[in-house]
């Protein structure tokens, strides 16, 4: 059973799809690399997780193996380009940042080029090689930092929305790109059992999917407010900031 | 590390009140802490809310006497500094780059 793996997969694909023609559009437009950096990223994750799900459907059965590696290697550079993005935006000045955007790279580069060339392992669903420990940290990590960084600033960002110094929508959207970081993470942590059971079985179960599919459809959730949010959304938050405000003055 | 700009008002804020050059800074630091805002990003605009709203509150618990008249002092003397207008970096930046996020 991997309905809800295929279903979850495929529609986080086209979201990050559309997110990511969206940024293109506005990185054309204003020359910004940020925007660039965030619409590779999403073009990536979008393009990997249409050909995972594809992998899980039944017409593509006798190609599933080399589907999965051609999504976990188109993958790589989501993660490469989120840490790119969350050091440019969050820790432009720090040297120790970095560090972190090399770490990604090489440990997808060290983990990939291990667990094929050693283990013979293409799908990279293999949780009893050591090499799959270094791949997952090397795709995780750049989620676990973006989430952490827009925690911070949203924190600091409430303080300042009291003040008049911050619009409250761009407050809420700290939060809510903390809050994909953390679900990506959450979802990555689901993997373990997963591919466990996958491992040993070679089917992905229903109970694993359902919490990964719900993980994904979190995140999916979060990136379309982030990047869509609708008008009546935008009018709760703003309201909400206005309430509060006014009942402390 | 802070910025020129932060170094500019915690001097002046010694030099325009009773505390010395450690307290000044450490009371700017607090003030900054509780607006969310950052030393080593920090703008006009943003100073200028501080002063007004966070700081007297502050000196005045540390027993600073005619604390807004202090930060009215400490403001007139920063307005001119050419540091004042520099653009800040870091969490300016993604502010800014959140702002543009969900724009259409």
């Amino acid at each position: 059973m991997e309905e809800n793996f295929s279903i979850g997969e495929f529609i986080a694909g086209i979201v990050y799809l559309a997110v990511a023609a969206r940024l293109f559009r506005r990185g054309l437009r204003n020359g910004e690399v940020v925007e660039r950096l965030l619409a590779g990223a999403f073009f990536f994750y979008g393009v990997s997780s249409v050909v995972y799900a594809m992998a899980t459907l039944p017409r593509y059965e006798s190609m599933s193996t080399a589907l999965d590696f051609v999504g976990r290697i188109v993958y790589c550079p989501t993660a490469v380009m989120m840490v790119m993005f969350t050091r440019r935006v969050f820790r432009k000045e720090e040297s120790w940042a970095t560090w972190l955007v090399w770490a990604s790279p090489i440990l997808l580069a060290v983990g990939i080029g291990g667990s094929v060339l050693f283990r013979g392992d293409w799908e990279g669903f293999s949780t009893s090689s050591p090499w799959f420990w270094l791949e997952w940290l090397g795709f995780t990590y750049p989620f676990a930092w973006a989430g952490t960084e827009a925690f911070v600033q949203y924190g600091q960002a409430r303080r300042r929305v009291q003040l008049g110094l911050c619009a409250p929508l761009v407050c809420n959207r700290f939060l809510l790109w903390a809050l994909f970081g953390t679900l990506q993470v959450c979802a990555f942590l689901v993997l373990f059992p997963q591919y466990a059971n996958y491992e040993t079985e070679n089917v992905f179960t229903v109970m694993w999917d359902v919490v990964y599919g719900g993980f994904l459809i979190g995140s999916i959730i979060m990136v379309w407010l982030v990047f869509f949010a609708p008008a009546f959304y935008k009018r709760w938050i703003g309201g909400r900031a206005l309430a509060a405000n006014t009942l402390k003055a | 590390m802070a910025s020129e700009f932060f170094d500019i008002i915690a001097e002046s804020l010694e030099q325009h009140s009773s505390l010395d050059r450690l307290e000044a800074r450490g009371t700017l630091r607090i003030a900054l802490k509780a607006g969310g805002l950052d030393a080593k990003a920090l703008t006009a605009e943003q100073l200028g809310v501080v002063f007004e709203r966070l700081l007297p509150g502050e000196l005045a618990m540390r027993g600073v006497e005619d604390a807004a008249g202090v930060c009215a002092a400490v403001m007139a003397s920063v307005k001119g500094s050419a540091a004042a207008g520099e653009t800040p970096n870091t969490s300016e930046s993604a502010y800014d780059v959140f702002r543009r996020l969900g724009d259409d």
